[in-house]
């Protein structure tokens, strides 16, 4: 792994200490003061690394973790005052398996609440800043991570993905992140938002950072019941098998107008250097894809209306005072823990779930959504290997400029939300920079082919370094 | 059709949430600005054998449950009151309900951990 020090902060270090405490010194230091980037909700306070001792592929290795995946050690918020100083009773399994790897938790990373979001402007704790470029979004919802990862505080993070979480924020932040085949990873442990998208992720400097976080989190686990039981292959070792002889479709909906010129200029230059490292490009059709975003923001709305009803003020979070009957607990604790953005997904998706619209909205997103599974599913039986995409149809936007454009944010997620339809595995990978700020190529594969998928992004990413590598910012 | 500010009212009392007139005003609005791009999934030719075409979220994997035998971790021993409002002697505390008082409950603020 690289070394996550370096650059400012690493002075407070004194040269000495473990690698948690460069880690904690290099958070501290880019989280701080009014113009800091607001990485982390909370730190690890632990004075030595916590994690098992000895060897591990994770030994020694520092790692940042989404605020809602659950630890034992510091806070869960997701994102929420609903969930201020939350303290889960349980650990996710991710969480155990990086320990029993070696690696730590050096903090939990900011979020749009509860993952609704595309900038990390929904966390109630204050938006998260793209270290590239501190006056724009690091992307979301899982801003923190990627930007962790991008200031250099940690080689590696975890992160989820329902509609492009993980993804999107590595491209923004000109860093490796991968959103894994659904039921790849255990999401014991982390807080649902739409539970048939919704699959954790893992952030990298490098596409062998990123894989090698991956093969510690991935497996069977039987307290999650939508994990596969198969096997993991060695994603680190599938990392030098090349695209030479590969058929790697471009799907031409993903080349619309939407797509800033800039960005398509990078990612057709990407293309080219697939081509040049042996890769056989055809031209392809998703002819669903224009489907994609209406359908997500009907289905994920509605499964996080019924995910959300657990947050009413008995169990767990804040309880709003001063009110009389169960159900005024309910709705005034409900009304005063969440934020805007939830508020209008809980409406739209209970809308969507409701007698008389039930079958026009919900009903119709489902069976559309399978129309977009079969498209993807055609493609594979054609003959093609992967696919390759921009991530996002603009570089990172300025902080403000969409927040009150709900569906200016959601089209933000238009390259990203057929994976999770589908249920298939996505990487976004670092490509040439747009006036400066980071861009991403985005490899979508078949289920269950997480190797195949990360050679592809191993040999871009190999292909530009090169060159000398990418500059960004 | 277009969602009417009673419609969004409606919405919310279904949703468990207070909404102050500002914004069911903004919802109502947003949400038809919402609808109307999802209007266009009108326009997909569903295939006709459309009744077993609802979903297909786990690619190769049949539905599968957990062992019934295997608990949550930590839900027996009392760690969930760290995190509960109210908590005592292993229950969740909950304001009284009408239908067992005969009357409107209040919430108990007398014992266990003060709201938070």
């Amino acid at each position: 792994m690289e070394d996550p020090g370096g650059g400012p902060g690493n002075e407070q270090t004194n040269g000495g200490g473990s690698g948690l405490s460069r880690a904690l010194a290099r958070a501290r230091a880019v989280d701080e003061g009014p113009e800091g980037l607001n990485c982390f909700l909370s730190l690890s306070q632990a004075l030595d690394p916590g994690g098992e001792e000895g060897g591990g592929p994770l030994a020694g290795v520092p790692v940042a973790v989404k605020d809602n995946i659950c630890t034992l050690e510091l806070p869960t918020t997701c994102g929420s005052r609903f969930l201020e100083g939350y303290e889960s009773p349980f650990q996710a399994t991710v969480v155990r398996k990086v320990r029993e790897a070696g690696g730590f938790v050096v903090g939990k990373t900011n979020m749009d609440e509860f993952g609704m979001g595309s900038s990390t402007e929904n966390s109630a704790y204050g938006p998260t800043r793209n270290p590239r470029d501190p006056s724009r979004v690091p992307g979301g919802s899982s801003g923190g991570s990627a930007a962790a990862v991008a200031a250099g505080v940690v080689p590696c993070a975890l992160g989820s993905d329902t509609g492009g979480s993980v993804r999107q924020p590595a491209a923004f932040c000109g860093v490796v992140g991968v959103k894994p085949t659904y039921g790849r990873v255990s999401r014991y442990g982390l807080v649902a938002f739409a539970s048939s998208l919704d699959q954790i992720g893992t952030f990298g400097a490098t596409v062998e950072d990123a894989a090698r976080l991956l093969e510690v989190a991935a497996g069977h686990d039987p307290r999650d019941a939508t994990s596969a039981r198969r096997s993991v292959p060695s994603f680190v070792d599938a990392l030098d098998d090349g695209v030479k002889g590969k058929v790697i479709g471009i799907p031409r909906e993903y080349l619309t107008e939407a797509l800033d010129p800039g960005v398509a200029t990078s990612f057709a230059q990407a293309r080219e250097r697939l081509r040049e490292a042996g890769a056989i490009l055809r031209d392809v059709s998703l002819p669903h894809t224009r489907y994609a975003v209406p359908t997500y923001y009907i289905l994920a709305p509605a499964e996080a209306s019924s995910n959300l009803a657990r947050f009413d003020g008995i169990r767990y979070g804040v309880r709003a005072l001063g009110s009389g009957s169960t159900r005024e607990v309910y709705e005034a604790s409900r009304s005063q823990g969440f934020g805007a953005e939830v508020v209008r997904r809980i409406i739209l998706g209970t809308f969507a779930l409701s007698a008389g619209y039930h079958d026009e909205y919900y009903e119709r997103a489902q069976k559309v959504r399978s129309l977009i599974c079969r498209d993807f599913r055609r493609i594979w039986a054609e003959g093609v290997d992967l696919l390759f995409t921009p991530t996002s149809p603009t570089p990172a936007f300025p902080l403000g400029e969409r927040v009150r454009d709900p569906l200016a944010m959601y089209l933000s997620d238009i390259f990203t939300v057929t994976a999770n339809l589908a249920g298939i595995p996505a990487v976004s990978v670092p490509i040439d920079p747009v006036q400066g700020l980071p861009c991403g190529g985005q490899f979508l594969a078949p289920p269950w082919e997480e190797t195949r998928m990360l050679a592809g992004a191993a040999a871009l990413e190999r292909s530009y370094a090169s060159d000398g590598g990418l500059s960004h910012g | 059709m277009s969602v009417t500010k009673d419609d969004v009212r409606r919405i919310a009392d279904l949703a468990r949430l207070n909404l102050d007139p500002g914004t069911t005003d903004r919802l109502a609005e947003e949400l038809n600005g919402i609808l109307a791009h999802v209007k266009t999934l009108g326009e997909v030719e569903l295939p006709t054998e459309s009744r077993d075409a609802v979903g297909e979220p786990v690619p190769g994997e049949g539905s599968v449950f957990r062992d019934p035998d295997l608990h949550p971790d930590g839900l027996e021993s009392g760690a969930p009151a760290r995190g509960a409002p109210e908590w005592r002697e292993g229950f969740f505390l909950v304001p009284g309900l009408p239908a067992l008082t005969g009357e409107e409950g209040r919430v108990s603020s007398d014992d266990g951990e003060a709201s938070r």
